[in-house]
């Protein structure tokens, strides 16, 4: 068995100044905020943890959520039941306590952190359509001083982010919904518990007068991130809602993500289930 | 637990014994063991699906004096297993590897981390060969795998003249149905632990077939019989899948420890378990009917094509559960069936729970309800109308003398779900529903036990041993691996010897103590091994009578509340008896042996007779809804009637039917496995979808008892039917819901989408 350095941080800046230490060291260091992905990608790939871990699960000052200067914010070690039952994100974010909901069982769901969920990266993150449409913005904290970086410039590719190995992420800022304001976010998954995403989107908008405005919609397990479906946006501010509907929701989709053929799903069908949960969303609105 | 069970203890959901170890992580798996003396033993295995070994080589820069290597060269015999048809190789033979994982030499080091680094500093040179990689490549002659056609083993069954009915009759029907890969995912992977002594072997793991694995090992070694002895640990589910494999890992284990000296513990996790062990066999099945004008079955042929994977392993008896099935569970004069399974270069396929039968069973099911509706029939009433009875006689000329259970199943199946009121509520429902419902029903057979004289050349022997302490052990080599044997063999000795059913347990399952009873297979612990311990135990019953008859000079001795009377006055405890046998010199243990009810003929050449002394008997039903959108199935309702014979402990009978009928709703939904070139992708959780409570309906299991004659109390073979019923059932109830003919499983969304896509023009 390999000898690894673990460090349990007792304190926010206790961990920064174990980052502060690893990297004057040169030693390269894995951190832990729940585990849930952590333990699994440590079993396919034998050098994931490097040569120290640290384990920041326990740092109680990081697990809230809060409203202020009109923002919500989050903190990073917030687990995915905390963000399921927040009674501030079920009035005014509903979305992502709906996704945080969804994520793995019951199990997972007490470990695993909104932090560990972004920093992860993973196309599949449940969180993460929906942060990308509540304008997700993270703080990025070091031991000489800190970042704020929205969630589409952080993550650039599948497991990568831009965050610096003296950095942790501490809390994310979201926008409150305002009254009126339509959101939902909808995936299909391999079944209907403890299951993985084969597609996903989050969706938000104003309706007034018939017509979508300020249309923002996210899109999970079609690309190598969360993709912004700009194209879907512009299409549903656009439409009437009337016939062929779907097909031009169809076309507009199929030019914002190239979805792939993998172990859970084939290409068409992601194609096909995308336009079927953004149009159950957009009639939801409708009734 | 005696004050429950004084009178009677067959047909009492006794708690089972072994439930609070379980429950509280107490009970020690294979996996739980651990020596700082136990070497770890690793396995090389084969990236390419056919291929030479040209060369191995051993890396200069490793260090190699604290690693133990066997190769094909270490086996002290021939490189074959004892077991199948002569051709499963303990390490990939003369050079040449022909499955994607099959073994190629194994290391031990003092930890897995250092066997895991030794497999690096190991370099074989391989040749490659065009591998054929299903099953028609393989009739066809691309790469010869097998003898000289790749067909591992062939049943015909011929009843009547199917082929002179199809010539002369207009109505046929014809229909190609495609079932998948399943993987056991028993919850506890593959572990064994070989400890090598003075010239012999001991080996501890998890398994079915403690008698298989000493087989393999008296075959490998030159030990004296007396040396080689297997113990089974506590085992977290097998389904088939440690019927035969643990006797390879039990082998590698100990060739390694023999060469080491030293005990080597092989411990496989979930990815190297799913890449490396066997599967349920895909199968491909044509089967053509006709039916004469007034609904009769007339004429049913069955080409039956299984994938056997790169050898034999279990394959032959699994086909021939397949081939006597041909015409499914009805009674037809005109049946021809051929069965092939074919050599691939894949994973070999073997036992899995149901053995061939949920194969074919979905073909002909699902075929009978296409039929029925073809001909404008109700598919319930075609199938009643067409179903086996007594008197009948099986497709392979068997008359069924004892009581067919099937009717009595259908009825108390109705009396729970309301068939054909949805069915007629369903068949109306208006196309553009956003999620439309439809019901399933299918009814089957499974004969218990081993085919044809399979009992017969086993002679499962079994005993029961009275102790000094005055309490009974049961002594079989069957064991349990969470299907409750522990706890309903005891209830049947019991019941036999009228005494407590506290003071009944089975000795541990150790090859130095209890006898061959035959393989725990094949649904037959309770019905075959149930009857020998029943003889048995009368045995012990009756010498007990007899040794305080002559002891006390009493005649008027009986059993009453656990202990026996003697005449009027007297009584005499278990341990007091046991010291009465002891002091007359007679024996405290008696064993008995099973053999095949009178009249019993098979003709295995021909494959034709009784293929099973007795039969069990299922119908099931479900109600699924489809989403029309996402093409997602739920499963509403599923009831499973099973006629079981005697249900020795209702809860424990019960627990089998909802969790096989739970694991061949995985099979019928959602699961698969995926090769790219014969490598499996998905090898672990994560990609390999079983369901989840979610996923399932509360499985609604209803008993039916139609005793079988030769069976304990009654009892028939169960664990394995509701493998069988559930997955043409759920076929037809999505066919019916979604408007889409479906032939073949697992029905995922990704699948129905497709056929929606492709058959809009034929929908309803």
């Amino acid at each position: 068995m390999k000898n690894i350095l673990g460090y349990n941080p007792l304190s926010l800046s206790d961990a920064l100044n174990v980052l502060k230490h690893c990297f004057q060291n040169s030693v390269s260091v894995r951190v832990i905020a729940g585990g849930t992905d952590v333990m699994a990608k440590a079993s396919s790939f034998p050098d994931f943890f490097g040569s120290a871990v640290m384990n920041i699960s326990f740092l109680n000052e990081l697990s809230y959520v809060r409203e202020e200067d009109g923002k919500i914010k989050i903190g990073a070690l917030t687990t995915h039941t905390a963000l399921k039952n927040n009674k501030i994100l079920l009035a005014k974010a509903h979305i992502l306590a709906k996704a945080a909901s969804v994520i793995g069982s019951p199990q997972i769901r007490n470990r695993g952190t909104i932090g560990g969920n972004i920093i992860n990266a993973s196309p599949v993150g449940d969180l993460l359509p929906s942060l990308y449409v509540l304008n997700a913005v993270l703080k990025l904290q070091s031991y000489d001083g800190e970042r704020f970086v929205p969630i589409q410039d952080f993550i650039v590719k599948p497991s990568k982010t831009i965050i610096d190995s003296r950095e942790l992420l501490t809390e994310i800022s979201i926008d409150a919904l305002e009254d009126g304001e339509k959101a939902d976010f909808l995936r299909s998954a391999t079944r209907k518990a403890l299951a993985i995403t084969k597609a996903s989107a989050a969706f938000r908008g104003t309706f007034e007068n018939g017509r979508f405005k300020n249309v923002s919609v996210a899109l999970g397990s079609v690309g190598p991130v969360i993709m912004k479906a700009v194209h879907t946006e512009k299409f549903i501010e656009s439409s009437g809602f009337s016939d062929g509907f779907s097909d031009k929701l169809k076309e507009a989709l199929s030019q914002d993500c190239s979805p792939i053929t993998d172990l859970r799903s084939t290409k068409e069908y992601r194609a096909y289930i995308l336009s079927v949960l953004i149009e159950r969303m957009i009639l939801s609105f409708l009734d | 637990m005696s004050e429950i069970l004084k009178e009677r203890c067959v047909g009492v959901s006794v708690v089972r014994v072994d439930a609070a170890d379980k429950l509280t992580g107490k009970i020690k798996y294979a996996g739980d063991y651990y020596n700082d003396e136990y070497l770890h033993g690793k396995t090389l295995r084969s990236p390419y699906p056919c291929a030479l070994i040209k060369k191995i080589s051993y890396g200069a820069d490793f260090d190699w004096s604290a690693v133990t290597v066997v190769t094909e060269d270490d086996i002290p015999g021939e490189n074959v297993l004892n077991n199948f048809n002569m051709d499963v190789p303990f390490l990939a033979k003369n050079g040449k590897v022909n499955y994607v994982g099959e073994p190629v030499l194994l290391v031990a080091a003092e930890s897995e981390d250092k066997a895991e680094e030794a497999l690096k500093h190991i370099f074989i040179d391989y040749e490659i060969i065009e591998p054929s990689l299903n099953v028609f490549d393989s009739l066809a002659g691309k790469n010869l795998i097998y003898n000289d056609d790749n067909i591992i083993k062939e049943y015909n069954v011929i009843k009547g003249d199917a082929s002179a009915v199809f010539e002369n009759y207009d109505n046929v029907f014809e229909g190609v149905y495609k079932t998948p890969y399943q993987e056991q995912a028993y919850i506890e992977p593959q572990v064994m632990i070989a400890v090598p002594s003075e010239n012999g072997v001991t080996i501890y793991g998890s398994m079915q077939c403690p008698y298989y694995v000493r087989k393999e090992s008296l075959k490998l070694f030159d030990f004296p019989p007396e040396n080689i002895h297997v113990v089974q640990t506590p085992t977290g589910g097998g389904f088939g899948g440690k019927e035969h494999f643990p006797s390879i890992i039990a082998s590698h284990a100990a060739l390694l420890a023999i060469k080491a000296k030293k005990p080597v513990k092989m411990a496989y996790d979930r990815v190297e378990d799913m890449e490396g062990t066997t599967k349920r066999h895909p199968s491909i099945i044509r089967v053509k009917t006709a039916v004469s004008d007034k609904g009769k079955l007339l004429a049913v042929e069955s080409d039956i094509i299984f994938d056997a994977g790169a050898y034999s392993m279990a394959s032959p008896v699994v086909l021939a559960r397949a081939a006597i099935a041909g015409a499914g569970a009805y009674n037809c004069d005109n049946v021809k069936i051929r069965a092939r399974a074919v050599a691939t270069n894949l994973i070999p396929t073997s036992a899995f729970r149901g053995f061939g039968a949920p194969q074919i069973f979905f073909a002909i099911e699902r075929h009978m309800t296409r039929q029925a509706l073809k001909l404008g029939l109700d598919p319930v009433e075609f199938k009643r109308a067409n179903l086996l009875k007594q008197g009948d006689v099986t497709a392979t000329g068997q008359l069924l003398k004892e009581p067919v259970g099937l009717e009595k199943c259908i009825g108390a199946l109705f009396e729970k779900f309301n068939y054909s009121s949805l069915y007629s509520e369903y068949l109306n429902q208006p196309f553009n529903l956003k999620k439309r419902r439809g019901v399933g029903f299918s009814a089957v057979f499974h004969g218990a036990g081993f085919t044809g004289k399979g009992e017969d050349y086993i002679k499962a022997k079994a005993g029961v041993r009275i102790s000094p302490e005055g309490t009974i052990e049961v002594l079989c080599g069957t064991t349990e691996m969470g299907q409750g044997m522990r706890t309903v063999l005891p209830q049947i000795v019991a019941e036999t010897m009228k005494v407590p059913f506290s003071l009944v347990s089975v000795a541990e399952t150790d090859t130095d103590d209890v006898p061959d009873s035959g393989p725990t297979v094949a649904s037959r612990t309770t019905m075959i091994v149930g009857k020998v311990l029943k003889d048995a135990a009368s045995d012990a019953y009756e010498a007990l009578i007899q040794a305080l008859k002559e002891e006390y000079g009493e005649n008027d001795i009986k059993m009453e509340n656990g202990a026996f009377k003697v005449g009027a006055e007297k009584t005499v405890d278990l341990k007091e008896a046991a010291a009465v046998l002891k002091s007359q010199n007679k024996p405290n243990v008696y064993y008995s042996q099973y053999s095949s009810p009178p009249g019993v003929v098979w003709d295995e050449r021909k494959f034709h007779g009784d293929a099973y002394a007795g039969y069990a008997w299922a119908a099931t039903a479900c109600e699924v809804e489809v989403d029309m959108e996402t093409y997602e199935v739920s499963v509403l309702r599923l009831v499973s009637a099973c006629d079981v014979g005697k249900a020795i402990n209702p809860i424990l009978a019960e627990g089998q039917i909802e969790g096989g009928c739970i694991q061949a709703l995985g099979y019928a939904l959602m699961e698969d496995i995926v090769m790219k070139n014969g490598k499996i992708q998905n090898n672990r959780f994560a990609t390999y979808i079983i369901p989840t409570a979610a996923d399932v309906p509360l499985v609604e299991a209803v008993l039916v008892e139609e005793p079988y004659s030769n069976g304990p109390y009654g009892a028939k073979g169960l664990g394995e039917m509701p493998c069988v019923v559930v997955a043409p059932c759920v076929a037809d109830a999505v066919a019916m819901a979604a408007g889409i003919d479906v032939c073949d499983i697992p029905l995922t969304p990704e699948k129905l989408f497709v056929r929606r896509k492709g058959e809009s023009s034929d929908e309803n």
